[in-house]
């Protein structure tokens, strides 16, 4: 186990570097950086501009300097906030985080319940209900979901604020901080959760028919078992397993923001950053944070295989 | 002829819903079994021997189909009439069914020992100590030595033999009166089947359990059938003592049945087969169904359904050809 762990860990490197490469150079090789930018620039300025920023080596020699900071922990220097990029995204990646984590578990704790009631009850009136209100919610773009929500429970009703992250002009700490981000939380995540819940419902309501089906369910049931045992141990189980994957695969996603939530909302999320540097070309930010997510992603590929084997007997490795 | 049946049923249908309508799987069939004795259901694929098991065991998918009528009386109880709860407590307790496919019956994310303890103390309402006891005396009964290692390890890790061993022990482990075997060794192979049967004929005898054994082997029945029930299209046709049946078959399909039975040392060009096939279920006309392939076919058969005649001691059979009153 440990060596097949050291192995699998071995060949994330090679993967690393390919994407390495093909982050940077993709950005280094689009015309245009920051400095061109700004049309008011003297020649004299942008060469020293240039010289400054180290736009004027070759490529290449910029790429192993790029890597070469990378390994120091080092991504890079944000050119529109003048600080390191790895303090821009620790300031605005935990605001995205926890939005996205809230609404993940609700997302999934959701889906997995009507997928399960819908399949057990297939073709009643509370599948075909569901059904419709499920894909009703997945196909209505975030922009219009979230100014609808925004028009009836916040303005209307005034149950939640309308945006932002705190109330403007506060001064709150400690426990009446939390509540208070909390509360302004809620709308965005309501949004992201309606969003993603259609697919996975119907995910685990397809998982879940097709385990229903199976022999060994048929057994569960001639034993004389509970009908509750039967769904929630022998057939959820295994409706569960191909989900893992899947799971683990939400993990970057946890960090890299929801662009057009978070405008609506006005959450100073990661989402907002990330597109803000693309209007000013600040390649250093965008290539430091993609990068941060590519290794993300191959972390939980990692994570997916590991925990499918602790999950399933079957693929457990000896 | 004392003994009580333990299991008697009536009457019974049993349909499938399908796009061309309702099918009778199971068209009234009526048969018993009684205590200790070895009962097979003999038929082609398709012809209603399963579906008359999952009848008795109340597991007809709701969605697919349900049984419309007819009584299957337990020891007396009708369980069709049963609540819910009720017949869920007797499954698995004292009646108790394996299934054809081993690999696949078991659950693959669960040990063997969860699988088999489970139902133990769902019914026995002993410590999970104490049903682990039972659950390796059990291993042991069904001839799997390496109990506490088979008690931990998973599915995917045993044989098919070892597989419908441990079904087998499920199914016993409550001690049932009745254990239902719907072709307990289809999927496995030859010399693993004799086995198994063998497994199964001592374990009846030791626990003086009555058997319903489904199977399309005549091979099987032969060898362990105290009564044989045939069936086709959903209907009994011929129901007889084994050895009177073997000797003396009266219906034509079983004649056909037995022919097509290839008997060692006796080599054929090529083997007897009944021609035709079965037919549709969905509508299907007042008629003998099997007289499109019958040789013997008159022109009630196509009109008429036989009933059911005693022809001697327990034997019966549903066929024109031995209707005295109707002239030819």
């Amino acid at each position: 186990m440990r060596n097949y762990v050291l192995k699998r860990l071995l060949y994330l490197i090679p993967t690393l570097i390919g994407a390495s490469m093909l982050i940077f150079f993709l950005y280094s090789l689009v015309p245009g950086n920051f400095v061109d930018s700004d049309p008011n620039l003297t020649t004299e300025r942008k060469a020293e501009l240039y010289a400054l920023y180290g736009f004027d080596q070759p490529d290449i020699e910029r790429y192993f300097i790029w890597i070469g900071n990378l390994l120091q922990g080092d991504l890079g220097y944000s050119l529109q906030f003048q600080r390191p990029v790895t303090e821009v995204l620790g300031n605005y990646i935990w605001s995205s985080f926890f939005v996205a984590l809230a609404s993940l578990i609700l997302t999934w704790l959701i889906a997995v319940i009507i997928g399960v009631v819908s399949a057990t009850k297939q073709y009643s009136f509370f599948d075909s209900f569901i059904t419709i209100i499920v894909f009703a919610a997945m196909a209505t773009p975030s922009f219009f979901l979230g100014l609808i929500l925004i028009k009836f429970l916040a303005v209307d009703l005034g149950w939640f604020p309308a945006g932002g992250m705190i109330t403007t002009g506060s001064n709150l700490t400690g426990w009446d901080y939390v509540k208070d981000v909390a509360e302004h939380m809620i709308l965005p995540v309501l949004v992201l959760t309606m969003l993603g819940i259609g697919g996975l419902t119907r995910y685990f309501r397809t998982n879940m028919l097709e385990v229903i089906k199976q022999d060994f369910v048929r057994t569960a049931r001639a034993k004389g078992l509970k009908e509750r045992v039967v769904i929630y141990k022998h057939a959820l189980r295994n409706a569960l397993l191909p989900a893992i994957t899947l799971f683990a695969f939400e993990l970057p996603a946890l960090f890299s923001g929801a662009i057009i939530t978070e405008q609506i909302f006005n959450w100073p999320g990661i989402g907002a950053i990330y597109m803000q540097a693309f209007t000013v070309r600040d390649y250093p930010l965008l290539m430091g944070f993609t990068m941060f997510i590519a290794l993300l992603t191959v972390i939980s590929n990692l994570l997916a295989d590991l925990l499918y084997g602790v999950a399933d007997p079957r693929v457990r490795l000896k | 002829m004392a003994k009580e049946p333990i299991l008697q049923i009536n009457q019974l249908l049993t349909q499938f819903y399908s796009d061309g309508g309702k099918v009778n799987a199971v068209n009234n069939v009526s048969l018993e079994i009684r205590e200790g004795q070895t009962v097979c259901l003999v038929g082609e694929s398709g012809c209603g021997k399963s579906a008359t098991a999952m009848s008795v065991m109340g597991l007809i998918d709701p969605s697919s189909g349900q049984v419309s009528n007819g009584e299957v009386l337990f020891e007396g109880q009708d369980l069709l009439k049963m609540k819910k709860g009720d017949l869920r407590r007797l499954r698995g307790k004292d009646f108790a069914m394996i299934f054809q496919e081993p690999m696949s019956s078991l659950n693959p994310v669960l040990t063997i020992g969860e699988q088999i303890t489970e139902s133990i103390i769902e019914h026995e309402l002993l410590s999970k100590k104490e049903a682990k006891q039972r659950g390796l005396e059990l291993i042991n009964l069904v001839g799997i030595g390496r109990g506490e290692e088979i008690f931990s390890s998973y599915p995917h890790q045993l044989s098919g033999g070892m597989l419908q061993r441990i079904m087998i022990a499920i199914a016993i482990s409550c001690n049932p009166r009745l254990l239902i075997a719907d072709e307990p060794t289809t999927a496995l192979d030859v010399t693993i089947q004799a086995q198994i049967l063998d497994l199964l004929r001592n374990l009846k005898e030791e626990r003086n359990m009555s058997m319903l054994l489904i199977t399309h082997d005549l091979g099987v029945v032969a060898e362990v059938a105290d009564y044989v029930i045939v069936m086709y299209a959903g209907k009994i046709i011929e129901q007889g003592p084994v050895v009177e049946l073997f000797k003396n078959p009266k219906h034509p399909y079983t004649k056909g049945l037995l022919a097509a039975k290839p008997v060692i040392n006796q080599r054929r060009e090529k083997l007897y087969t009944i021609p035709g096939q079965v037919p549709n279920l969905i509508d299907l006309q007042p008629s003998c169904y099997f007289s499109e392939r019958c040789e013997h076919c008159m022109s009630i058969c196509t009109t008429k359904q036989p009933p059911m005649k005693q022809i001697r001691d327990s034997h019966d059979v549903a066929c024109w050809l031995y209707e005295e009153e109707v002239s030819v």
